[in-house]
């Protein structure tokens, strides 16, 4: 088991007044034996007043509408968590974790590499799979950051040649579905890097096991879930719409750190 | 009956000059057509009505269990009695719709279901049309021009007054109104049914709103007033498709959507009508599974029986279709509106070919049917009569109670001996007569 301090902080700047503002952010850590969450504290500026949801994928959302004009909008969290990798418990398999999504699909380029990989993959458990495709994906895929955006699609980004943690991600999901091992997108924080991070799931005998293509290793207890989904699309962080504003400046910063 | 003739130009002048129109974007410009009536009415029988009646509403109900089933536990799925891809790879299947349980557990407010009759009399379903049908305002408007044109027509035939469409949606609107008033939400001018939407806000006394009249607060959702007074709405009749319902779920370019209207219908505040997610229930490919689906939910054989279908998805049926092209009708599922349904039969050898390797590569995305040779109606031609090819969408409304209402849309195809009869296709349309004994 594992203590950790957490937090995550969004700030958007805007150069004009912004008015009627709608945001879904899906930045509140879900409950879980894993992922017992002990302390939290949350502040939302212009104000606080919040309504505290729930979305298809079972992922905490909070969703408000700001109607006065404002130049900055912003969100910090800051918790405590007791990461705990042991304490899993089975859950059922959603079917869509099986099919292809609208990020996460195989294009020509990535349906010949998962028809490669397939010979390779005969036999193994789905964890097992999951590391060769990673494996596989590493060897013909770099880090490379603004070459990408958050529309991206798995088969862009492999075909690109080079990404980031979501695009990593994503490309894992496809590969994965596409040799029969159901996976799922995860939005959170990993220690020690300051930004939010995006990895992968697979779904092994009733249960989800973390796995990060970004950093070549499966998930341990110094990564924080916020979020999941088929793909970004189901589960991004911060979703938002406003009128007016002219540009805008985002910073975000997201920790976690072992007690 | 035929007296109505005479009065042919007559009532579609009046059709136009009350904008009874609807658009088709054509090369992504829009374009709007009138629509073109034929006075000579499609005649059900008291008897005829009574059996479609039955087998509507029976189609219907099972529809609207299908999703209550597929966004909750999936019992259908887990007893094999729709193989998942049919679900998971539909376009229509909306994952953000899970696990909502929507007012009076009613998906299917309004639903069109597209029948035709074929020549030895029997009636075969189509289609289901479960997200936006659209129509029922055509024949209304139109019987109503009729009885003004020739009143004592309606004195001499036991004809049903089809006029209690507002009256019955209206019922429909109020039974799952979570408390609030009920409004009719349109894209716009340009949508293709904009008649249609104003003329149902009026028929039903609910308040005509465009996107921007509406917004979410705290999970409820509320239509802002001229005097920029708010009022909770309880039921929201949108016309606007799915996918740019709400920007914060679905399409975020979309201009259209209410933002948050989804989390406002998943925390039980607002009735959507119809619901969304429909289109999975409405998908082609799903479409050959329905008859199944009586006999699982309902434990009863399928009253209306579906035109013999074939899914290439299946190996025997793959080799039916392969050996049997030549006079079979293939249809893309992904497609509506009549298109992407070709006909074996029209095609050259080559064509046929690749449509054969089309299907070959993803036999998933089609269906192929026997082309029902269904019986044609009489149509007024400059001082005679001509018959073409005409199929009936029913309307089939669910509130409290299954309702089907005693009228329809006919529509006939333009040209002589042609099975496309979709408005957007150019086809025409006529009043649709339930008589009363």
């Amino acid at each position: 088991m594992q203590r950790v301090e957490f937090s995550y902080s969004m700030k958007i700047e805007f150069s004009a007044p912004v008015v009627r503002h709608c945001f879904s952010v899906r930045c509140l850590p879900p409950d879980s034996p894993q992922q017992r969450i002990c302390e939290l504290f949350l502040e939302v500026s212009p104000h606080n007043v919040l309504t505290e949801t729930s979305d298809g994928f079972g992922n905490r959302i909070l969703t408000d509408r700001i109607t006065e004009p404002h130049t900055l909008f912003s969100v910090y969290v800051n918790g405590v968590a007791e990461l705990d990798l042991s304490a899993r418990e089975p859950e059922p398999l959603n079917g869509i974790y099986k099919y292809p999504s609208q990020q996460a699909f195989c294009g020509a380029r990535l349906a010949a590499l998962a028809e490669a990989q397939k010979p390779l993959c005969e036999g193994l458990a789905p964890v097992e799979t999951a590391k060769r495709l990673m494996a596989a994906l590493r060897a013909q895929f770099v880090y490379k950051g603004g070459v990408t955006n958050v529309a991206t699609t798995a088969e862009e980004a492999f075909t690109l040649g080079c990404g980031v943690c979501q695009d990593y991600a994503h490309i894992l999901i496809a590969l994965c579905r596409a040799l029969g091992v159901p996976a799922r997108y995860v939005a959170g924080i990993q220690e020690g890097t300051g930004e939010t991070h995006a990895w992968a799931e697979v779904y092994d005998g009733g249960y989800w096991v973390g796995v990060d293509p970004t950093n070549d290793k499966l998930v341990d207890e110094r990564y924080l879930k916020l979020s999941h989904g088929r793909d970004f699309a189901d589960c991004g962080i911060n979703r938002g719409l406003f009128i007016g504003g002219g540009t805008q400046k985002q910073t975000i910063e997201a920790t976690v750190r072992v007690l | 009956m035929y007296r109505l003739i005479a009065h042919k130009e007559e009532i579609n002048r009046l059709l136009a000059r009350y904008g009874v129109k609807f658009g088709i974007y054509k090369n992504n410009a829009f374009h709007e057509r009138l629509f073109p009536f034929d006075p000579i009415p499609r005649i059900l029988t008291k008897d005829e009505f009574a059996f479609l009646e039955r087998g509507l509403a029976q189609r219907v109900r099972t529809l609207n269990l299908f999703l209550n089933d597929i966004y909750g536990d999936k019992a259908i799925l887990r007893d094999g009695v729709v193989p998942e891809d049919f679900v998971y790879r539909s376009k229509g299947f909306l994952p953000p719709c899970e696990h909502i349980a929507p007012p009076g557990r009613v998906y299917t407010h309004i639903a069109g279901i597209d029948l035709v009759q074929g020549r030895d009399r029997s009636w075969y379903v189509l289609e289901d049309n479960l997200r936006i049908p659209s129509g029922a305002s055509y024949p209304m408007i139109a019987r109503d021009l009729c009885r003004r044109a020739a009143p004592e027509t309606f004195e001499t035939n036991a004809v049903t007054d089809n006029r209690d469409y507002g009256k019955l949606l209206k019922r429909v609107l109020d039974d799952v109104n979570t408390g609030g008033i009920s409004v009719i939400l349109t894209p716009g001018r340009y949508n293709s049914a904009f008649f249609e939407h104003s003329y149902l806000a009026e028929q039903t006394g609910a308040v005509f709103a465009m996107p921007q009249d509406l917004f979410v607060e705290g999970n409820v959702l509320y239509y802002s007033e001229y005097s920029g007074e708010r009022q909770r709405v309880g039921t929201v009749y949108r016309r606007i498709s799915d996918e740019f319902l709400d920007p914060m779920t679905f399409r975020p370019d979309s201009l259209l959507g209410v933002p948050h209207l989804l989390d406002a219908y998943r925390a039980g505040n607002v009735a959507v009508v119809n619901a969304p997610g429909n289109g999975v229930a409405d998908d082609k490919g799903l479409y050959y599974f329905v008859p199944a689906m009586i006999r699982y939910y309902l434990g009863e054989e399928p009253v209306l029986q579906n035109a013999p279908t074939y899914l290439p998805y299946f190996e025997t049926d793959r080799r039916y279709v392969r050996d049997h092209l030549e006079r079979l009708v293939i249809k893309d599922v992904s497609e509506a509106g009549g298109y992407g349904v070709v006909f074996g039969s029209e095609l050259t050898k080559e064509r046929r070919q690749a449509l054969w390797e089309a299907v070959e590569r993803d036999p998933r995305r089609f269906i192929a049917q026997e082309v029902v040779e269904f019986c044609e109606l009489p149509v007024a031609a400059d001082g005679t009569t001509a018959t073409r090819k005409a199929d009936l969408r029913a309307f089939v409304l669910c509130g409290r109670d299954v309702t089907v209402w005693k009228s329809g849309l006919t529509r006939y195809a333009r040209e002589a001996g042609s099975y496309v009869v979709n408005s957007s296709q150019g086809g025409g349309f006529k009043d649709t007569w339930v008589l009363s004994r």
